[in-house]
């Protein structure tokens, strides 16, 4: 099973019950994102994912298995040990996700890559191909992933070592500054049996339907009421608890889900309430239409999880 | 489509809406009994009717304006108003040359100045339509585009076919000819758009271009057939009914440019339920 933070570096301190319960307290109150890793042996840990203090889901990983823990599981598992090597690992939104892919890919094929050059080359062509992938790097004494979404679009990178965790858009320069000279290089495409794959996908499509919307919502209507949605939309995530935002032609969704399913429902929700100020200004039929033109032009399986997950709402939106 | 209605409602409660719903009603009333029972003398009682349809008129000329001075000059929407806002101007200058011949000469000469002007106004309608549309439908702006000068071409042939076949062919029967044609054309696309937009806001600035193409065809039926001459004769409310649909024509121009104006102004707002 891949994972990043599974090595437990000679420094980590082994901590006590009431200190991981401290811990997951503490992650809540000061409302943090990222993981807590509890390591029982090198080969058996658990996973808490934190998203803004809430635990977003949990993984329980061991030599043979990694399976999703639901909240009993998770906490009889804690309450097992006495004793546990822990840390918590701060991450932004993305990583989160990219670390909760990372635990749900399976099946590689792996290379190994003895210059920093070989690496930058790979990349390079990861990055111009359509499909989006992400790639795992192993080094001896650290850890790495980089995500490459396709299409030229910008890469997301993680890095682990024992001093730091970078975690950031773009590819950390940490990837090419190891001292280490063997790097093992694993990529991973799109599977539509795993969750976060879906859940990635899902977001591609809110995007891929979001953004083309906003484009013709301001060709018909002008910049100044586009500012107006901005305003508006922006207090419905504010209350909804979303960091999805947008501006003029840009759709920025930072959101990281349990489930593919949990996925679809916020973004049919957003999409709903968004195409319901559209629908006010352009009317339902102008919107229906449009909405149509562009799923149309979307690839066939994006279309058809729009469909399995009832993605665009209902009524008189899309039929 | 509650929600489409509820934003109309918020519309209509807003103070410089009511006072122009207030505003043009009294107009309105007031041209019919101005119309019905002519208190002032002859010439002057038309100079106050023609007076209420320029400013009706005008209204429709400074909101678009304003509207186009609103959008940023990289906006879409604002060759549209451009266009709306050059046509309601044309066509507001053409009712005051008109009401200044009436006044002063009695009789306007056919084709004048004030032709000139709503043809103008016609022009500029069916540009601003036509953009409207490419805004619409970007995939298919060629066709429309050709759709547009055909009608034109449709428009200002179909009069000179009949009033050839008719033997009757002169410049001011062309003129009599041309508008009902012309309004049928900017009425139904502005009907087309209004089904278009069915619901939304963007519907409120065409409603008005509809209404003076029903307006106008209803005046070249009458004027055509005779009846209303007859009924200008007879004091039958037919009269009162086609001159003062045509003030009601402007006074629904003003009111959707405001709808708009409102709307681009305050922009969306978050109280839909």
């Amino acid at each position: 099973m891949a994972t990043l933070y599974s090595s437990v570096y000679p420094d980590e301190p082994k901590i006590s019950l009431p200190q991981i319960q401290a811990l997951i307290d503490s992650c809540r109150e000061r409302q943090l994102t990222g993981l807590i890793r509890l390591a029982y042996s090198p080969e058996e840990h658990l996973y808490l994912f934190f998203k803004r203090g809430d635990v977003l889901t949990s993984s329980y990983v061991s030599s043979e298995t990694a399976q999703v823990f639901v909240q009993s599981q998770w906490q009889e598992k804690i309450n097992s040990t006495d004793y546990v090597h822990s840390k918590f690992v701060p991450l932004t939104p993305f990583g989160l996700f990219l670390s909760k892919l990372l635990l749900q890919t399976h099946g590689n094929k792996t290379s190994i890559f003895a210059t920093p050059k070989q690496l930058t080359e790979y990349f390079n062509i990861k990055s111009n191909e359509k499909e989006p992938s992400f790639v795992h790097l192993n080094w001896v004494h650290a850890a790495g992933l980089v995500f490459l979404p396709g299409n030229c679009k910008d890469p997301h990178s993680i890095y682990v070592s024992q001093d730091s965790v970078l975690d950031q858009a773009g590819i950390v320069n940490a990837v090419y500054e190891s001292s280490e000279r063997h790097c093992s290089v694993s990529t991973f495409y799109p599977d539509a049996s795993v969750d976060a794959w879906l859940e990635y996908q899902l977001h591609r499509v809110f995007v891929d339907i979001s953004e083309p919307m906003l484009n013709r919502f301001e060709t018909l209507t002008g910049r100044a009421l586009v500012d107006s949605l901005v305003r508006l939309m922006g207090s419905f995530t504010l209350t909804q608890k979303l960091d999805i935002s947008f501006s003029t032609r840009k759709m920025t969704d930072r959101e990281v889900f349990a489930s593919p399913q949990s996925a679809a429902q916020t973004y049919r929700l957003y999409l709903n309430e968004m195409f319901g100020h559209f629908s006010v200004v352009i009317g339902p039929r102008l919107l229906a239409s449009t909405l149509r033109e562009i799923v149309a032009r979307l690839p066939k399986y994006e279309q058809d999880l729009i469909d399995t997950y009832s993605l665009l709402p209902g009524g008189y939106f899309y039929e | 489509m509650n929600k489409e209605i509820n934003e109309l409602k918020n519309t209509g409660a807003i103070p410089v809406v009511v006072f122009f719903y207030v505003v043009s009603f009294l107009l309105f009333v007031g041209y019919v009994l101005l119309y019905h029972f002519a208190p002032f003398e002859g010439s002057f009682n038309n100079l106050v009717l023609n007076s209420i349809t320029s400013i009706a008129a005008l209204s429709a000329a400074v909101i678009s304006t304003a509207i186009f001075f609103h959008y940023q000059p990289q906006d879409f929407p604002r060759k549209i108003w451009k266009s709306l806002m050059l046509g309601s101007w044309s066509w507001f200058i053409a009712e005051v040359v008109w009401q200044i011949y009436a006044f002063i000469y009695e009789e306007v000469p056919v084709p004048g100045i004030a032709d000139l002007g709503w043809v103008i106004g016609f022009v500029f309608f069916t540009i601003a339509l036509y953009q409207q549309y490419a805004i619409i439908n970007p995939s298919r702006v060629d066709t429309i585009r050709v759709f547009a000068i055909g009608a034109w071409l449709v428009v200002m042939l179909i009069p000179a076919v009949i009033l050839t076949v008719l033997d009757s062919f002169s410049l001011d029967s062309y003129i009599d000819f041309y508008y009902p044609f012309a309004d049928l054309f900017v009425g139904i696309a502005g009907l087309a758009l209004i089904l278009v937009f069915n619901g939304g806001a963007l519907m409120r600035p065409w409603i008005g271009l509809m209404v003076f193409g029903a307006s106008d065809l209803l005046y070249a039926w009458a004027e055509k057939t005779g009846i209303y001459a007859w009924s200008a004769n007879n004091s039958n409310i037919l009269t009162i009914v086609i001159d003062s649909s045509y003030l009601a024509a402007y006074l629904i121009l003003a009111i959707g440019f405001l709808g708009h104006w409102i709307l681009i102004t305050r922009g969306l707002r978050g109280n839909r339920t």
